[in-house]
């Protein structure tokens, strides 16, 4: 186990480090550097490496996210010129990620967030998924986003309490003939609202017939409750499966970077999101 | 009897015609080129928003699937203002993240590009937005459609323009391959392979 995760970090560094060669050449139309980065508060040497990295992992595994390590890695062409990489571990043991896993990336993109707005500098956040041999399933980075304070959009203290959101909820939902099993409305350690939803079908074909429509109108419908009735819901999970438990789809949305991120089985049909056509 | 054969050949062909596009669908109208290490174009936002009667629409560039890597503009029923995104699927994990917003009538450039060592990333307005492992070497197809979801009573009126691909040597070339797709009742007014207007119903 030792030997994977050293060449999983070996292989996160040359991702890391060949993964960023965009330098614009006067032959090459490539990319230019994002402007000037986020937030006030502590610089990275005032808090210690050691210390945002050992805050960002506990943070992950209080939320459940299977951390394996974390690392900041200086990149210059960054701004602020620092890329945090997370190496998660999936329960696949196969060359697909496992329907949390998505949830999982997401999660992190959340927590770093959050710690920006503690005076993290980061310019972009890396995320590596193993499967249970160590392979890689995924690797990817992203810029850090320029974003509004959170609580200048989904303010705290909330005027409804969770119970009373999530009745609103169960009453506001479209379902286009699935059934609803449960809405959870709780609070994160750091108040951000969250709704988890999950959804029964008797069979795939009940869900290919329901799940574009349901899914464009349940984001509507959440977004107008947080504008007309200030639910102020900045998280929302969807999880579809058949009355076995067997999972066909788990979704998360973050209203406040406006990031989703899911994983579904191949079955269910894909023409709520754009994609390329599939036959080519 | 011919008028009953004539009536029995024009129903299968509507019934079809009907199926071809079952209540749950996606249109997509465009261009693409076969094989490439990237693919850029100025995408225009029409001069208003359009008309949704249910869902919405993307206009993007990307790779081909089974797993991919876009970027473009959607406009969704319940939007303001048409939203830049990137989006990727690899091997099922799905992600996509809107950046901001495009207003009416402007244009953003949208690329989607092979680094160093089988890597990928997207880019809004030559900033980099997000790269990705693991989604298939280069070249790819690479394609430059409009995607319209659900209902084929959306309008689309989109602008494709400067319209490049990406060679193994970095170099940007204008899209030079015929490759039109029109998908009824969406169609594609040819100007050039790399300039072109997606438009319907």
């Amino acid at each position: 186990m030792k030997r994977i995760y050293i060449i999983a970090t070996i292989i996160v560094a040359l991702a890391g480090i060949v993964s960023m060669s965009f330098v614009l050449t006067p032959s090459d139309i490539m990319i230019g550097q994002r402007a000037s980065g986020h937030g006030n508060g502590l610089s990275m040497e005032e808090m210690g490496q050691e210390d945002i990295i050992n805050d960002l992992t506990a943070r992950l595994r209080e939320r459940g996210v299977p951390v394996v390590f974390v690392q900041m890695i200086k990149d210059d062409r960054m701004a602020p010129p620092i890329v945090v990489k997370f190496v998660l571990q999936s329960s696949s043991e196969s060359d697909q990620v496992a329907p949390e896993d998505p949830i999982y990336s997401n999660v992190v993109g959340h927590v770093v967030n959050l710690a920006q707005k503690r005076g993290l500098q980061a310019g972009a956040i890396g995320v590596t998924i193993l499967n249970t041999k160590g392979e890689v399933l995924s690797s990817t980075t992203r810029v850090t986003q320029e974003k509004e304070d959170i609580s200048s959009r989904f303010d705290q203290p909330y005027e409804l309490d969770n119970d009373t959101v999530a009745t609103l909820l169960r009453q506001r939902l479209p379902l286009y003939g699935m059934s609803l099993q449960k809405i959870e409305v709780s609070l994160d350690d750091d108040g951000t609202r969250w709704a988890i939803v999950d959804i029964r079908v008797p069979d795939i074909e009940v869900a290919n017939a329901g799940i574009a429509s349901f899914m464009w109108k349940t984001r509507i419908t959440i977004e107008e409750l947080n504008l007309d009735e200030k639910t102020q819901t900045a998280i929302y999970q969807i999880n579809l499966s058949t009355p076995d438990g067997e999972p066909l789809l788990k979704y998360v949305n973050d209203l406040q970077l406006g990031r989703e991120s899911w994983w579904q089985v191949d079955e269910l049909d894909k023409n709520w999101f754009p994609h390329p056509p599939l036959e080519e | 009897m011919k008028r009953v054969l004539t009536a029995l050949f024009i129903s299968v062909l509507a019934i079809t015609m009907v199926r071809a596009h079952p209540a749950y669908a996606d249109w997509w109208v465009g261009n693409s080129q076969t094989s490439a290490y990237g693919i850029m174009a100025d995408i225009s936002t029409p001069s208003s928003a359009p008309y949704l009667e249910e869902s919405g629409e993307s206009n993007w560039v990307s790779t081909d699937g089974p797993y991919w890597l876009q970027a473009g503009w959607r406009y969704y029923d319940g939007y303001s203002n048409a939203r830049p995104y990137v989006e990727y699927n690899t091997a099922g994990d799905y992600d996509l993240t809107e950046y901001g917003t495009q207003s009416w009538d402007t244009s953003k450039n949208y690329m989607v590009y092979a680094g160093l060592v089988n890597d990928w990333g997207a880019a809004i307005d030559y900033v980099f937005k997000q790269g990705i492992d693991d989604i298939g070497d280069p070249p790819r197809g690479v394609i430059a459609y409009s995607e319209v979801h659900e209902s084929s009573n959306n309008e689309l009126d989109t602008w494709f323009e400067d319209v490049y691909w990406k060679s193994s040597g970095s170099t940007w070339y204008v899209f030079n391959q015929d490759n039109f797709r029109d998908d009824e009742p969406y169609a594609v007014q040819e100007v050039q392979y790399y300039e072109y207007r997606t438009y319907g119903p």
